[in-house]
């Protein structure tokens, strides 16, 4: 393992222990579970790193890529997180986001599946792993900009936390798809692709650890109670009720 | 090596994507409640465009060809097709804003519980592009070409419009009226 290769890994785990520490000493692991469990699991594979190295180089190599192969399926967890912060249980839009959410699911994994498997159509050899890692990647991408679009669409306030997972993960994720495509596109800029992957992995865990530093949920929306609710009401119901009249009298004179 | 390509671009496309969102965060919830598209309450119950009473003869031309078919009076008939036009335009972006009003509103009435089904919110988000889309184009061809001639598209645009109207009423129609008074005091405050 070059210097680079260790100070970037290094890095890595500071990072990762800064983040586990931040979800730890305000009892924030029992709000985010899942993004929690994803992180242990992070630590624990990055440290397992060390003493794997003493492994041969196949033994080394099947168990990266095996642990990375988990790590693309935990990662799911992260955006099952990012969705029931967005839309929680007992907010109005929960059951219309889930069909929403599970439509956009079905429809990304089919299509990650299908892609997957018609890699070994590809004219040339390639990796199994990057292959994966791409599909999945842009699933999950496509998965996290669904939420925070619909998100946008219904005005729903984000906190620093959540919009800092979900960003820094749906980029990341949008990044790797890219580098792994661009991996088997062409293999002589490999180590500066070889490079970019750790790189943006760290920028993430970066800011990550700087979205869960403080405290952050995402915010209730606010209710004025200064407003004359009764009145208004009634004054725009009236109003409602002339405005689609007059529809339809122009469509139907 | 196609999917390799469209893997790289799409990839770069969500990092964009992302990156925008990024960058929107920051503007938006500024941009949320200085918004003049939230319009207070009073401005809900007047939407200017659906309210206006002659919409059709705006869009019809019989008084223009009385007019023109008088040899002295063509000169008026070409002022009044030219303060016709300007109204035709002033009123489509009148329909526009109302359009967008309607789209907020409903959103925020999902928002604050309205139950909604995804198909009809599909439907009505399906309805609303459409519907700029060709108010947008519709708007041109006035500007350009006068608006005598596409009164038929006007009562299309219109019904779309009018489309919009029904599907947030029932949105509302929706909600318990016990919630209404916390519903409107949530739109007063987001305005």
């Amino acid at each position: 393992m070059s210097s680079v290769n260790v100070f970037v890994l290094s890095l890595g785990i500071a990072l990762e222990v800064c983040l586990l520490s931040c979800l730890l000493r305000r009892g924030e692991w029992k709000v985010y579970p899942y993004f929690f469990s994803f992180a242990l699991w992070m630590v624990v594979r990055s440290i397992s790193f060390f003493p794997a190295q003493r492994l041969s180089a196949t033994a080394y190599r099947n168990f990266y890529w095996g642990s990375d192969t988990v790590d693309i399926v935990l990662r799911f967890l992260i955006v099952w997180e990012v969705f029931r912060h967005v839309f929680p249980k007992d907010s109005g839009l929960h059951n219309l986001a889930a069909k929403g959410f599970k439509a956009v699911a079905i429809t990304v994994t089919a299509f990650a599946v299908g892609a997957f498997w018609s890699y070994e159509t590809y004219t040339h050899f390639h990796s199994v792993y990057p292959a994966l890692e791409r599909v999945f990647g842009f699933a999950q991408a496509v998965l996290i900009l669904s939420i925070l679009a619909a998100a946008r669409y219904y005005d729903l306030p984000l906190g620093r936390n959540i919009s800092g997972i979900a960003l820094a993960f749906g980029a990341w994720a949008s990044m790797s798809t890219a580098n792994n495509a661009m991996i088997d596109l062409r293999h002589s800029f490999l180590p500066y692709w070889q490079l970019l992957r750790p790189l943006s992995f760290v920028a993430m865990l970066g800011m990550w650890t700087w979205a869960m530093w403080s405290y952050a949920p995402n915010p209730r929306i606010e209710v004025d109670p200064a407003a004359d609710p009764i009145a208004n009401l009634s004054q725009w119901t009236d109003g409602w009720e002339q405005a689609t009249s007059t529809v339809r009298r122009v469509i139907h004179p | 090596m196609i999917a390799l390509i469209m893997f790289a671009i799409v990839g770069l496309g969500l990092l964009t994507g992302f990156l925008g969102f990024a960058v929107g965060f920051k503007r938006g919830r500024r941009g949320a409640l200085d918004s003049s598209v939230l319009t207070a309450v009073g401005h809900m119950v007047r939407l200017e465009g659906l309210a206006f009473p002659n919409a059709a003869s705006l869009l019809d031309d019989s008084e223009y060809r009385l007019l023109i078919s008088n040899p002295y009076l063509q000169e008026v008939a070409k002022r009044f097709r030219r303060e016709r036009q300007t109204l035709a335009v002033a009123w489509i972006s009148m329909l526009q804003a109302d359009l967008k009003t309607l789209w907020r509103f409903h959103r925020f009435l999902i928002r604050q519980g309205a139950p909604a089904r995804f198909q009809e919110e599909f439907q009505i988000l399906q309805t609303y592009v459409l519907s700029v889309v060709l108010l947008s184009m519709f708007k041109i061809m006035v500007t350009t070409g006068g608006n005598f001639a596409l009164s038929r598209s006007a009562r299309r645009a219109e019904r779309l419009v009018g489309r919009m109207s029904t599907a947030v009423a029932n949105g509302l129609g929706r909600i318990p009226q016990a919630g209404w008074p916390e519903l409107e005091r949530s739109w007063a405050s987001a305005a």
